[in-house]
């Protein structure tokens, strides 16, 4: 919430979020989802709405809408069933959408988002409905057409409804995000929020302490965390003041727009919510055997927020480098195999979220868009480790040409010649040096500079080009500089 | 129970249906006539008797995720009342 805005009001929100599941094929026939095909490209009579088809259920969308249960700990209801909700619209062929109304698959989930837990009313079964192209946007002359792409028709998706336990954007914000890293953990929905993958709708409702709940407004077309803020922050503003001025606020649907922050009204809600809900005659309800759930739950992987207690409880890495680690799969997979070839958890941890993603930010790459290797990466840590390269050399003359290189770590060293010195002697020699070329320091330290053993050590790091080891540089100096 | 003409012009407009005063008198009649005869079912006692939803019993069997091109992009296409490229083309919305 923006600070200029006096919270006179408590917000209460709720979210729905549209997840499309991972499947190779619709949710009712066989046509492909692979996205950004030609317009139409696939489709087929059952997609299409064409009239005697029959529909037939996905088993791989069931799978992964019980995973998706599990993760978010909801009971699986073993008999659900799918029901026809009524609307027209040119996206949506068979002037019906096929969802799951009074008898969802999942029933009773929570999430939790650090400092509370959010409560999961539900998840249901849905097939998306199709794209509606505006000709009129690409064109200067105003046009009396729109175009209608039904690739995404029928494409699986899961509507995971939370409870109004959310009270601000910034819990909003955070539950989307941890529930995005669910479902990509568990592999049910690639969360391509850009394509479309996860979309959200925000319910939001205002109320002084004390009073009752106020009148909620549905905010739809929701598709980026920077939007739930900017739409949860705009309501906010727009509710609050009706309600200053004695107004009501209308339970309505509203769109979001990106480009200018605002939503507006669509319809009203009475009037557009009569959706006509019955039983899907042409589908049979879904069973589900106990062992399939048993299963599942068997088959979930670690999920985000026990990977990150596991980190902090296991590794020892601070709670913020272990949320940072875990925010992402790959990341998270790349940590520990790091480890497991023999690199420190701390150390690796540290390089990790240090100068590899800084590399990767500045460069706008994923960590498997550069060249660097798990492998790689726990040599190098290896060798700092044992003291053959430092810290800073692995800084500025190694880290780089692995991600972009891959260059074999040992041969870098060799052809550089990177490696510390380890001759204690050589390293002696040289610390002498500097102290007998430069009299007018050594005097300032007797006479009590301690500040002036930097110069020296500078000093040496000079002749060395960097290679010596500064714990033994450091101890070479006290000795000599007695 | 009866539909009023309340109801059955909120009905067509759900169905986007434009209707003519004699056509809403007329399906007020049909409508009420349907439900009279649907209401004489309901006299029968039903109590343990598991709702039927379909009268498929067949294919119990889920579908297997493989994905199949139906070939029928253009067939389908031709059968759209207008198109452009491979898109539908449908009058303007909103
Ligand atoms: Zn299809």
């Amino acid at each position: 919430m923006a600070t200029e805005t006096k919270q006179e009001y408590n917000i209460t929100i709720g979210l729905e979020v549209h997840a499309q599941l991972k499947t190779k094929s619709k949710l009712f026939c066989s046509c492909s989802t692979e996205f950004g095909k030609e317009p139409n490209a696939n489709t087929c009579p059952v997609c299409m709405g064409y009239p005697g088809v029959l529909p037939v259920l996905n088993k791989q969308a069931v799978a992964y809408a019980i995973t998706a249960g599990l993760a978010l700990g909801c009971k699986i209801d073993l008999n659900s069933r799918f029901d026809r909700k009524q609307y027209f619209y040119p996206d949506l062929p068979k002037g019906y959408q096929i969802s799951q109304f009074d008898n969802p698959i999942c029933n009773h989930g929570k999430l939790s988002i650090g400092n509370k837990e959010v409560r999961i009313l539900r998840i249901h079964m849905e097939e998306d409905a199709g794209k509606l192209v505006h000709a009129g946007a690409e064109r200067l002359h105003g046009s009396d057409h729109s175009l209608v792409d039904l690739n995404r028709a029928s494409t699986p998706l899961i509507e995971i409804v939370s409870e109004p336990d959310i009270n601000s954007a910034e819990e909003a914000v955070t539950y989307v995000k941890e529930l995005r890293k669910v479902l990509l953990y568990t592999e049910v929905c690639d969360g391509n929020m850009q394509e479309g993958s996860l979309r959200c709708d925000v319910n939001i409702s205002l109320n002084k302490t004390g009073q009752p709940l106020g009148t909620r407004a549905e905010i739809k077309n929701v598709n980026s965390f920077r939007s739930i803020s900017r739409a949860i922050e705009y309501e906010y503003k727009r509710q609050s003041q009706i309600l200053d001025e004695g107004g009501k606020i209308v339970q309505e649907t509203r769109l979001f727009e990106e480009g200018t922050g605002k939503t507006h009204s669509m319809r009203s809600k009475e009037e557009a919510h009569d959706y006509r809900y019955f039983p899907e005659p042409d589908l049979l309800p879904v069973t589900i055997e106990q062992k399939q759930v048993d299963d599942a739950r068997q088959g979930l992987p670690e999920l985000p927020q026990q990977k990150k207690t596991r980190y902090i409880e296991e590794f020892q890495v601070n709670e913020d480098t272990a949320t940072t680690i875990t925010d992402d799969l790959e990341t998270a997979h790349f940590f520990e195999k790091v480890l497991s070839k023999g690199a420190k958890a701390n150390k690796a941890a540290n390089w990790i979220i240090g100068p590899i993603a800084a590399y990767l930010n500045e460069n706008k790459k994923s960590l498997n868009e550069t060249k660097l290797s798990a492998e790689l990466l726990a040599e190098m840590l290896v060798l700092i480790e044992k003291g053959t390269i430092s810290d800073n050399i692995a800084k500025n003359d190694i880290i780089n040409e692995l991600l972009e290189n891959g260059s074999p770590v040992a041969k870098l060293i060799e052809d550089k010649g990177l490696a510390q010195i380890t001759d204690t002697g050589a390293i002696e020699a040289i610390v002498q040096e500097v102290i007998d070329t430069n009299p007018k320091q050594v005097e300032q330290f007797k006479s009590g500079n301690d500040k002036i053993k930097g110069f020296f050590v500078g000093q040496v790091m000079k002749k060395t080009q960097g290679k010596a080891p500064p714990s033994l540089v450091n101890q070479l100096l006290g000795k000599l500089l007695k | 129970m009866s539909l009023d003409r309340e109801e059955v012009i909120k009905i067509a407009k759900l169905a986007n249906l434009r209707l003519t005063d004699e056509e809403i008198d007329k399906y007020s009649g049909d409508l009420n006539a349907i439900l009279g005869y649907v209401e004489q079912l309901q006299e029968l006692d039903t109590t343990g008797v598991e709702p039927m939803i379909g009268a498929i019993n067949h294919n119990k069997e889920l579908r297997e995720d493989k994905a199949v091109d139906s070939g029928l992009q253009a067939k389908m296409l031709a059968n759209a009342p207008d198109s452009e490229g491979t898109a539908i083309k449908v009058p303007q919305m909103s």
